[in-house]
């Protein structure tokens, strides 16, 4: 770290941002925003259905305002870690590194989900739940052979 | 290492562009991208009579496929172009280029605008175009878009018009072929729309004509015809001005809504800013006029979706310059199309509703019906949940659903009856010949018919009292029961046959244990059930059947059905598969879905992932229609000597 007295007048240097509040803070308003432009966009198109095509176009507004602002998190989340798995990100390597990481262990919480479901006697939650497991095991296969294709020689 | 730079860069002729990526400009290399070839030659012929120059369309395709395709309009200009060539020529083979780009010749020209034509000759093996123009008769061939005679003048005529013949290149379609049923539908649509047009189509077989004076109201009226009406005559509403809005619509006691949608006599299957325009006008208009005339409680909703439900409705919308997405033309884009929609249909039908007080009760009657139904059938599932908490079934709602399915169980779906698939059950069947059979979950009986004269007698078992006595016409006896608790005691049957129920049965291992019970040692279990293609499709198709069918809560993929099977206690599980074409937009026009979920259905497969498409073949038409292909499992299981 560069000693304060060299920075220019008027500027700190900033602390890490991982392990912070404000990270844990940014993270949740990345998955506010991903959440939100998914159902805007969902939403509009149930307006859409149901003749309501003002409403319908001020909700697609609102996904693309969403989607973008979601990106925006994750630019700055950059700076520590991959919100799903907690891993540096940045670059194509680690980003696909980070998502088969993801992959691999959500195809397990999908399958304890789906057991938590149908014990609770939510037959079909269980049966999307383990449906979710077995793509995202195919998701993590994937990206696990596309990486050893690209690290090949 | 690759190379970018001027040599790398290779600029192909307009038409190898075409064939190299022909998906690009036709949206597919199959029966759907066939079905855009003939109607690219349709609407040119169609822009003649839009113009007042034509009044005749006759259409012939022959054994082979080869479409000739033939009006009586002007005929194209025979002049020069610039480039030295006869204009016709130019058109044929020369991308955008076309009289559609200029305002004079055609005021509202469809079509792909200057694309249509060449692609066509690009993609045939075969294409003759024949020009028939101030007394002369001119023809040129060409093949895979290349000419093989140059266009020129063959001989004199008294009449004027246009002729295109051409056979779809197998080698870029695959031998696919485009419907008649689809064109006849195209040129019965077109009569409806354009006054004073009159078409022909020969196939093999036959040849049909079309022509009517009767505008929309005949065209709903044709839509309409299978179901029963809720009102007697169209109400027919029309506007003029930029853009012109016209409409007929007429409400049946059908579940799913029919809108069918044209701007400038192009029928766009995806819909759009006017079909937009379109259900706000309808949901607004009759909502209101359920308020004003108190016909719908205080508080109680009334969902667009819910007016909709049962209409039989055309729009049809003429402006300049309309914008789609894609280009096929299937959704437009124009927002100022949607806002002249609302505005004219909205005041037309709100005017008639007042006008008409005894079919706007009828009307207003069927959407409040739909919407309480749709309130009810919700609380069913919900109550159907919490009764699952406690490891029960409701059969109430089993029975209400398939006692009203019952109605018009055989048409509902194709692979009830399909006689392949029922072939593969009854086929798979090492049972002796004087065998008892229980078929558990029979429906209608027609999977346990297909053992008959395999086995000596087959015995069937619903919970529906509607169901049990279509059963009765089939087999030998049927009981009115549960499979969860089967009315018959341990090792009663040689074997036991099932279709596609253990996805709605919560708990499939209590009826599965069953079923187990129920046979006798060494006994047969026959069942078939669709399952995923693979991990890819399955959650996209958990979304498609939860939404038609609210009481599915099994997503059986093909190792959970081997892995039920062996924890009941089967043994030597053999499979046999069978992939059945199903018919979309038939099989969720049913009580137990509602509109909203039949759109999104829609949606799911037009926006299917690619990751899906690559596993999961399906077609959608030009026309919109959607054909899913199952993956059926008839798995054959022992219960131990």
């Amino acid at each position: 770290m560069r000693p304060a007295s060299t920075l220019p007048a008027g500027r700190h240097e900033q602390p890490a941002l991982k392990e912070t509040l404000t990270c844990e803070q940014l993270e949740a308003t990345f998955r506010d925003d991903s959440m939100a432009a998914t159902e805007c966009s969902y939403f509009a198109r149930i307006a859409e259905i149901e003749g309501e095509p003002e409403m319908a176009r001020a909700l697609r507004e609102l996904a693309e305002q969403h989607a973008i602002n979601a990106r925006g998190s994750l630019d700055l989340l950059m700076r520590a870690r991959e919100p799903l798995t907690g891993r540096p990100f940045g670059n194509t390597h680690a980003n696909v590194s980070a998502l088969a990481a993801f992959y691999r262990g959500d195809a397990e919480a999908q399958q304890a989900r789906s057991r938590t479901a149908r014990n609770e006697g939510f037959s079909d939650i269980s049966s999307w739940f383990a449906s979710l497991a077995r793509l995202r095991h195919a998701h993590g296969e994937r990206l696990a052979a596309l990486s050893t294709t690209r690290d090949e020689p | 290492m690759t190379s970018y730079d001027a040599g790398s860069i290779v600029v192909l002729e307009a038409l190898d562009a075409v064939r190299m990526r022909p998906a690009m400009y036709v949206g597919s290399t199959g029966a759907a991208g066939v079905m855009q070839l003939v109607i690219e030659v349709l609407q040119n012929a169609l822009d003649e009579a839009l113009a007042g120059k034509a009044s005749n369309i006759r259409v012939t395709v022959d054994a082979e496929g080869t479409w000739t395709v033939e009006d009586d309009g002007r005929g194209m200009p025979l002049d020069m172009h610039v480039s030295g060539r006869p204009i016709p020529e130019v058109l044929v083979s020369e991308l955008h280029a076309g009289g559609k780009f200029k305002e004079g010749a055609y005021k509202l020209p469809g079509g792909l605008h200057g694309v249509g034509l060449t692609c066509v000759n690009a993609l045939s093996s075969h294409f003759v175009l024949e020009v028939r123009r101030d007394g002369q008769v001119w023809s040129g061939r060409w093949a895979l878009g290349r000419r093989i005679e140059s266009f020129r003048r063959v001989g004199t005529t008294g009449v004027t018009g246009t002729r295109v013949t051409f056979l779809p290149d197998p080698t870029i379609f695959g031998g696919e072929r485009a419907d008649p049923q689809a064109v006849e539908r195209w040129l019965r649509s077109q009569c409806w729309l354009t006054a004073g047009l009159a078409c022909t189509l020969t196939r093999p077989g036959g040849t049909v004509q079309f022509s009517s004076d009767e505008g929309l109201a005949g065209f709903v009226r044709w839509l309409g015809g299978p179901h029963e009406l809720v009102h007697p005559e169209p109400i027919v509403t029309g506007s003029s001005g930029e853009p012109q809005v016209d409409a007929a619509l007429l409400w049946t006691r059908a579940f799913a809504e029919e809108l069918v949608c044209f701007v400038n006599h192009v029928h766009t299957p995806l819909g759009g800013a006017h079909a937009d325009g379109f259900r706000a006008a309808v949901g607004h208009a009759l909502t209101r006029y359920a308020r004003e005339t108190r016909l719908l409680d205080p508080g109680e909703p009334l969902d667009g979706s819910d007016a909709m439900e049962g209409l039989v409705a055309v729009l049809s919308v003429r402006m300049r310059d309309p914008h789609f997405e894609g280009q096929t033309k299937t959704r437009l884009l124009d927002t100022v199309a949607g806002r002249a929609v609302e505005d004219a249909v909205g005041s037309a039908l709100a005017a008639w509703l007042r006008g008409h007080p005894v079919e706007a009760a009828a009307i207003v009657g069927r959407a409040i019906e739909a919407s309480r139904a749709r309130t009810a059938s919700r609380r069913a599932s919900e109550r159907a949940r919490y009764e699952r908490v406690e490891h029960l079934v409701d059969k109430e709602i089993y029975r209400q659903q398939f006692g009203i399915r019952s109605k018009n169980w055989h048409t509902s779906a194709d692979w009830i009856t399909n006689a392949g698939l029922l072939g593969l059950h009854g086929g798979s069947s090492k049972m002796s010949e004087d065998s008892v059979i229980l078929d558990v979950c029979c429906g209608s009986g027609v999977v346990g018919a297909s053992f008959k004269g395999k086995v000596g007698r087959v015995i069937g078992l619903d919970l529906t009292p509607e169901m049990v006595a279509l059963a009765r016409t089939r087999l030998d006896e049927v009981i009115l029961g549960d499979v969860y608790e089967i009315p018959f005691a341990d090792n009663t049957f040689d074997g036991v046959c099932n279709r596609e129920v253990l996805h709605l049965l919560p708990q499939p291992e209590r009826p599965l244990s069953e079923i187990f019970r129920v046979i006798k040692p060494g006994g047969q279990f026959v069942v078939g059930q669709w399952v995923p293609f693979s991990a890819v499709d399955g959650p996209w198709m958990f979304q498609i059947v939860k939404k038609k069918q609210p009481l599915f809560v099994n997503n059986l993929y093909d190792e959970d059905m081997r892995e039920l099977l062996s924890g009941a206690g089967f043994v030597d599980v053999t499979t046999e598969e069978f992939l059945q074409w199903e018919d979309i937009d038939n099989w969720i026009a049913t009580w137990e879905t509602p509109p909203l979920h039949r759109h999104q259905i829609k949606d799911l497969y037009v926006h299917a992932p690619e990751e899906v498409r690559a596993v999961h073949p399906f077609e959608i038409s030009p026309s919109g229609a959607i054909r899913d292909c199952w993956r059926w499992v008839i798995y054959s299981a022992f219960k131990p000597a």
